[in-house]
């Protein structure tokens, strides 16, 4: 039985469907939709499920691509602060504790995951529905949660971090965007927010249209077959012929034969990035470290497979081993934005290493296109991107907000080759470079 | 060598259910917290196994049984730190997690990973368990790191209480976090000597969750530990008397109260705990109250700890003190009903990963003897009833608390 049909048969758990919703067309249902075929068009659009083996505890989430860029003009902070307010009504509705609810909030994305024991997961489905998508939030939860935010911004007023997050997103997205938006917004912002409002701001952001459920639960076999795929669930894999989920990754063994630059699977689709031209911006302040951030437009065809990989191997070369002595962190992350994914790569440094790192990081993504790792460097990298997902997969919450960043419902291809790893370093848009930190008279203005 | 194997596992477990996972049963709690198989080759490593077939993930928990004299007190501690220092760069080149850590039975090994790296995971399980090769640097660099922790402890009120109750539950025992006599006075060669004493096959057990054959386990733990003629008797090196404590320079007035708990590893312990936390949210913003469940190698204690300016101290000391008899006087059918919900979902919240559940299911296993104490756990949290709680709370204050202060 491949994976594909076993996580189909996840739906065939003899589940009961959720009073509230599987007399609705709206919600989400772990209906038995192929043992109940009248149920089958009830299920919910855009459901993922994924079997977790054994295991007594599953993850259920939902998720929206929608985040702080839709807070309402003047109230920013407002997407954070119902988000927060959500995840404590539903470690209370749920009688779970607060560490079993995971909220994440970015641009472009928020998600909601519980874990529950698996009997649970039925009521927890429903209620997920019920608290970010139907019933007023309480007014005490949103103040609470309000002051709360308040204190810590009261913490962070005047940080050189919060200044930079948001030059880089302006230089990033565009001064004036939306999308320039900090998550927590502003004291000013949050001080404004009026509860009484906040369930008008939460139905503009969580919108039902929009969500994305996702269910992780045993078992992962010997469930009864089901008699056809269903159109109302996203099997993983089901969208990536040859791409069987449960492929065996030692199978995949990345082959080292082909040279750098010939890419190995069919030519992708042309995309047009979120910008043509590079761009270079220096902003000068006298703080005692430099952020240096190369962001760059992010092929958006590629699979989540293929995008951890690239952030890994990315990771990896800016975190050299032994540690540089002029960085103290850097980091690698793909930022959502309305013309396409971005990569960024950041690291913080002192001053006078700025711009050794300003090359590190630009040649981190030069070599990897010119002259990806090779032999045993190259098959420890893949090792430990295999490590990585099997860890993953095993911790249903984990996997959860996996398949809920993944919008084609639950990839998990190979891990990509060399040649792969060659051809999405190569196929990056221009950079645009900000450096932020005191000028030390050495760095130039433009490329 | 594999037929050969084969037979070991017929003869020594010729009763061991199958590695068959029955998938109806899959998200059955008690189900998941068993072990299928268990292997006690004579003379042996133990082994327990829960097989799941087809996960991606394996789990290894390697647990070892040991016991330290006063001369000895923290080299355990030492032989974790050398371990997990010794196998993190190996772990790290494929991204395996990996962890070496003295528990209250003695030292537990532990390592994850994709099932396709098995080969790989479990060397680094022999290398972290094995012989520690004598490295004078790595033992003066683990050395001050455990004597650091000890020392920071004695800085602080609740360490100083903390060492003083434990001191009076277990009289006999030295503290496993260490001593700062016995550990200012050992030297490079003691890991070894250490290590040749405590690591008998005979006192180690094996977990393992995953797509993993018994074969396998056996092949890992084939002459694990050292010979049985270098069981020698524990170190008994003569130490300096002890010294005082120091005191602490607080602003605060502190107050410790350990109750014995009278069935170690009973499913009520862990009740007891989150009815004790519950109660402890009444308690008024000016007083600092925290509850803690002590599982040591023959006893249980229930600590409940305090923290005030001197305004409330009286306040905070009376809160303390009837923390336990207010749960007794009070505890209604749903209080209980939730306490337990908690204690279940927290079990299951561990347990949701291969590394969670071998831990857990080695935990109960070494405390309480049989390999499915974790699920026999589960099934007596779903019979607790009010009265059999309230009498257990009765046995509780039946015998006097343990108390401890520390004042500015």
């Amino acid at each position: 039985m491949t994976r594909s049909l076993l996580v189909v048969a996840a739906l065939f758990l003899g589940l009961d469907a959720p009073s509230g919703l599987a007399a609705g067309a709206e919600g989400p249902s772990l209906a038995p939709t192929a043992r109940a075929p009248e149920t089958k068009t009830r299920a919910a659009p855009d459901t993922t499920f994924w079997p977790a083996g054994r295991n007594a505890v599953a993850a259920v989430g939902v998720a929206f691509p929608a985040g702080p860029e839709r807070d309402p003009e003047g109230r920013e902070g407002a997407a954070w602060v119902t988000a927060q307010a959500l995840r404590a009504e539903l470690s209370r509705r749920l009688g779970i504790a607060p560490s079993h609810v995971t909220v994440e909030v970015d641009r472009g994305f928020s998600s909601f995951v519980v874990q529950v024991p698996a009997d649970q997961s039925e009521r927890a489905l429903r209620v997920l529905d019920e608290v970010i998508l139907q019933d007023p939030v309480p007014r005490t939860t949103l103040e609470d949660v309000r002051v709360r935010v308040l204190s810590d911004l009261g913490f962070r007023a005047g940080a050189p971090t919060t200044a930079y997050r948001l030059e880089l997103a302006r230089f990033i997205h565009g001064f004036g965007s939306r999308w320039t938006n900090l998550p927590l917004g502003s004291r000013e912002s949050v001080a404004s927010l009026d509860p009484s409002e906040m369930n008008g701001v939460r139905e503009a952001i969580y919108r039902r249209d929009e969500a994305r459920w996702v269910v992780v639960r045993g078992p992962r076999e010997g469930a009864p077959a089901p008699t056809e795929p269903t159109d109302s669930v996203n099997s993983p894999g089901a969208e990536l012929p040859g791409r069987s989920p449960g492929d065996s990754l030692s199978s995949a063994t990345p082959a080292d034969s082909a040279a750098p630059g010939q890419p190995s699977a069919p030519a992708p689709e042309p995309w047009t990035p979120a910008w043509r031209v590079g761009d270079r911006l220096h902003i000068t302040q006298e703080i005692t470290n430099t952020w240096v951030a190369a962001a760059y437009p992010l092929d958006p065809s590629l699979t989540r497979t293929e995008q951890a990989f690239l952030l890994q191997a990315l990771r990896e070369e800016l975190n050299p081993s032994p540690p540089d002595p002029g960085l103290f962190d850097s980091y690698v992350w793909v930022e959502a934005s309305p013309r396409g994914p971005i990569l960024v790569l950041e690291a913080a440094v002192f001053p006078e290493d700025a711009d050794r790192w300003e090359a590190r990081i630009l040649d981190a993504v030069e070599g990897l296109a010119e002259n990806p790792p090779e032999g045993a460097f190259f098959s420890f990298m893949a090792r430990r991107q295999r490590t990585e997902r099997a860890l993953r997969e095993a911790d249903p919450g984990a996997m959860a907000l996996w398949l809920l960043r993944d919008e084609r419902g639950g990839d998990m291809g190979p891990v990509p080759t060399r040649n792969d790893l060659s051809r999405m370093a190569s196929g990056l848009g221009e950079p645009r470079i900000l450096v932020y930190g005191p000028d030390l008279g050495e760095s130039q203005e433009t490329p | 060598m594999i037929p050969l194997l084969l037979a070991v596992v017929v003869q020594v477990a010729p009763a061991a259910p199958g590695p068959q996972v029955d998938p109806s049963r899959s998200t059955d709690p008690e189900y998941v917290l068993s072990p299928d198989t268990a292997l006690s080759p004579p003379g042996g490593v133990r082994i327990l196994l829960q097989r799941t077939p087809g996960d991606p993930a394996v789990a290894l928990h390697f647990m070892v049984e040991l016991e330290e004299s006063a001369s000895e007190a923290g080299l355990a501690s030492i032989l974790a730190e050398m371990a997990a220092t010794r196998t993190a760069g190996g772990a790290r080149r494929i991204g395996a997690r990996i962890e070496a850590r003295r528990t209250p039975f003695g030292i537990t090994y532990s390592v994850a990973g994709a099932a396709e790296e098995l080969d790989y995971l479990a060397w680094l399980l022999r290398q972290a368990a094995g012989s520690p090769p004598r490295d004078d640097g790595a033992f003066e660099r683990a050395r001050a790191r455990v004597r650091s922790r000890v020392a920071a402890s004695r800085e602080t009120p609740a360490g100083v209480m903390d060492r003083r109750i434990r001191q009076a539950l277990l009289p006999d025992s030295p503290n496993p976090n260490g001593t700062l006599m016995a550990l200012d006075a050992m030297h490079a060669g003691m890991p070894v000597e250490f290590w040749n004493r405590s690591h008998q096959a005979d006192r180690m057990t094996l977990v393992a969750v995953g797509d993993v054959a018994p074969v396998t386990l056996l092949a890992l733990t084939r002459d694990l530990g050292a010979p049985t003629e270098m069981a020698a008797e524990p170190l008994t090196l003569p130490l300096p008397s002890g010294s005082a404590d120091p005191r602490p320079q607080i602003l605060r007035s502190w107050y410790e109260q350990a109750h014995r708990l009278p069935v170690p590893g009973d499913v009520r312990n862990g009740v007891l705990v989150a009815l004790a936390e519950r109660a402890l949210r009444q308690v008024p913003a000016d007083q600092e109250t925290t509850v803690e469940l002590w599982e040591l190698q023959d006893a249980a204690a229930l600590v409940v700890r305090g923290a005030a300016l001197q305004s409330s101290r009286s306040a905070m000391e009376a809160s303390v003190q009837d923390l336990v008899p207010s749960i007794r006087r009070t505890l209604t059918p749903v209080e209980l009903t939730e306490a337990v919900a908690f204690v279940r979902d927290e079990m299951l919240f561990q347990a949701r990963t291969p590394w969670g559940r071998a831990e857990l299911m080695g935990s109960r296993t070494l405390a309480y003897g049989a390999p499915s104490e974790a699920a026999r756990q589960l099934d007596d949290l779903e019979g607790l009833d009010v009265s059999a709680m309230l009498s257990y709370l009765d046995e509780i204050l039946a015998q006097s608390p343990i108390v401890e202060r520390v004042r500015p």
